[in-house]
């Protein structure tokens, strides 16, 4: 069946199906709608990817995605230089710059602990945020990890290596989605929600 | 609660198989080789997503399939308590597996423990009294995760928080202070997912004990003798990581497990492996006082087995409002026919329970059943 397609098409569906959840179907399904649509779309999608993969770098100072280094966010001086959001990697960043209200900077760490696939903090960028923190003012790290076993980790690597040092350290909540409801959350997100509830009123504790 | 229907296509040497099935006694009769057990294997994918025969799900495909055939297993559960329904589906083809819940396709398997609660004997089950301690652990979680989401959580964390800090100690290109801080995280996630472990493992082997106890004795047909002390009495013994008979503070199961793992490290570091914990605790299970492992005899630990069996359905029961099904296979050639009758008059008629047997007769005359399957 697949030696039935013409050799270029052959090769644009094996590359199609290289990228993460597409299998042999939804890459042809792809390659003959770039058939069927005008050649500059293809001129275009063909320009984009590589222009993308050109300009991208990481920034040198938090390790974030940009297109010029130092990233907009660490040249920007009204951002607060104290604090600072600490992330696994660039889409947990982009993820909390696009949802508004945070003023302080990031440090992307490139990954998360994991000895099974051979990560330690060597190969994270914490040397990096050592250096940071010594030389940039940082007073407050709010650890964004993922609430994976592998991010509890690191949040916890990150935790006991300042703590010592006198910053401010913060987990951000793990709690109940907007807009869900109370009866369908499960059990674990309930739990965490209720041991990080937020006191509103009455003495501290 | 119960299946209230059951779809099977495609499953090793079951083509097709469809049934309403009766919240009573099932009786599914077949010669060897008919796919008996393979319709508890099904129902099991149901309660588990997998097979208890293998761990590989391309196993279960016909033999003589074409390249693309899928096995699917589908099933109605009916819960006493709430009345509603809910539909399992299970598909298997090569290489891929799919569990949908109410047509919804699940992420993770977890989400389908709880749905159908089940518990299984099988002529292999002997290794639960007579293998090691990893035979007696799985009986333990395999329970309480069906009835506890909270215990799921905590065993799965678990168990990647241990294979990570057991691939550190592999690692030898740090040095000490360095590792020590790398082992930290790990260990404070063993601590925080160890420690529910435990404590749902203890309170579940206290309530399975009397009512095993109880069990072994109308199996065994002790009940001149049924002393907690007597010659042949059955006892449970949860030999944990922290040492202890009793239940114990949270807190300070936490502070013991902690010291443990720190003072472990160095034999740790040596052996490779993290050598404390409740992946290491055994189940002992005592007839007499004396370790049914060692000293039972084979009769003796048929009885010791389907008592411990019985006793997580009963105990699943109560704590839940819901008797899981009773799947029994091959239960007639286990058992003299004396205990096979005394078994039989302990399995409560309310459960829907599938026994196999090559042969109706193999049941003493009598024995009322709601449904009799036929496999041919």
């Amino acid at each position: 069946m697949a030696g039935a397609f013409p050799p270029s098409l052959e090769i644009l569906v094996t590359h199609l199906m290289k990228l993460p959840t597409i299998g042999r179907r939804s890459a042809e399904r792809l390659a003959f709608h770039l058939l069927k649509s005008p050649r500059e779309q293809s001129v275009e999608l063909s320009e984009a990817v590589v222009r993308m993969k050109d300009r991208l770098r990481r920034c040198s100072r938090c390790f974030n995605i940009t297109e010029d280094d130092p990233c907009a966010i660490c040249r920007d001086p009204s951002r607060d230089s104290k604090i600072l959001c600490v992330v696994e990697d660039a889409p947990d960043a982009l993820a909390v710059e696009s949802a508004g209200g945070f003023r302080g900077r990031y440090h992307v760490l490139e990954g998360c602990l994991s000895p099974l696939k051979g990560v330690t903090a060597g190969d994270l960028h914490i040397a990096e945020l050592d250096e940071r923190v010594a030389s940039e003012g940082v007073e407050e790290l709010i650890l964004a990890m993922n609430p994976s076993v592998d991010g509890e980790a690191t949040a916890l690597f990150v935790t006991q290596r300042y703590a010592p040092k006198g910053l401010r350290l913060s987990r951000i909540a793990l709690g109940l989605p907007m807009g869900g409801s109370l009866e369908y959350a499960d059990e674990q997100t309930l739990q965490h929600a209720l041991s990080g509830r937020t006191p509103i009123s009455g003495r501290e504790s | 609660m119960h299946l209230e229907n059951l779809t099977i296509r495609s499953f090793r040497c079951l083509r097709e198989f469809e049934s309403d099935l009766p919240p009573g006694r099932i009786v599914v009769v077949g010669d060897n080789a008919k796919g008996k057990t393979s319709l508890l294997e099904a129902v099991f994918y149901l309660v588990t997503g997998r097979s208890f025969r293998t761990r590989y799900d391309n196993d279960c495909l016909p033999w003589s399939s074409e390249p693309g055939a899928t096995a699917t297993i589908r099933g109605r559960v009916r819960r006493a308590s709430e009345g509603d329904s809910c539909r399992l589906a299970v598909t298997i083809a090569a290489g891929t597996k799919a569990v949908r819940i109410d047509d919804q396709p699940i992420e993770r398997l977890g989400e389908l423990w709880g749905r159908l609660h089940a518990v299984l004997f099988t002529p292999d089950d002997l290794q639960l009294v007579k293998g090691g301690p990893g035979e007696r652990r799985r009986y333990l979680d395999v329970g309480l995760s069906q009835i506890s989401h909270d215990f799921l959580f905590h065993l799965q964390r678990y168990s990647q928080a241990l294979r990570q800090r057991n691939a550190l100690l592999k690692q030898n290109d740090m040095n000490l202070d360095d590792l020590r801080s790398h082992v930290a995280p790990w260990d404070m996630q063993l601590v925080e997912h160890g420690v529910p472990i435990f404590q749902a493992r203890h309170e579940f082997i206290l309530a399975l004990e009397p009512r095993a106890a109880r069990l072994y004795d109308g199996i065994a047909d002790r009940a001149g003798d049924a002393t907690p002390d007597g010659p042949e009495a059955l006892r449970l013994r949860y030999s944990n990581f922290l040492k202890t008979d009793g239940p114990i503070d949270p807190a300070q199961a936490r502070t013991l497990f902690h010291r443990a793992l720190e003072r472990g490290l160095d034999d740790d570091l040596r052996r490779g492996q993290t050598e404390t914990g409740p992946h290491r605790d055994e189940l002992v299970v005592l007839l007499g006082g004396k370790p049914a492992r060692d000293f039972a005899s084979q009769g003796q630990v048929r009885s010791c087995v389907l008592a411990l069996r019985l006793a997580e359905v009963i105990e699943m029961q109560s704590r839940t409002g819901e008797s899981p099904i009773v799947l029994l296979d091959d239960l007639a050639s286990e058992l003299d026919p004396a205990r096979k009758e005394r078994v039989l008059s302990l399995l409560d008629p309310a459960w829907q329970t599938f026994l196999t047997t090559t042969r109706e007769s193999d049941f003493p005359a009598g024995s009322e059943f709601d449904l009799t399957i036929r496999l041919a």
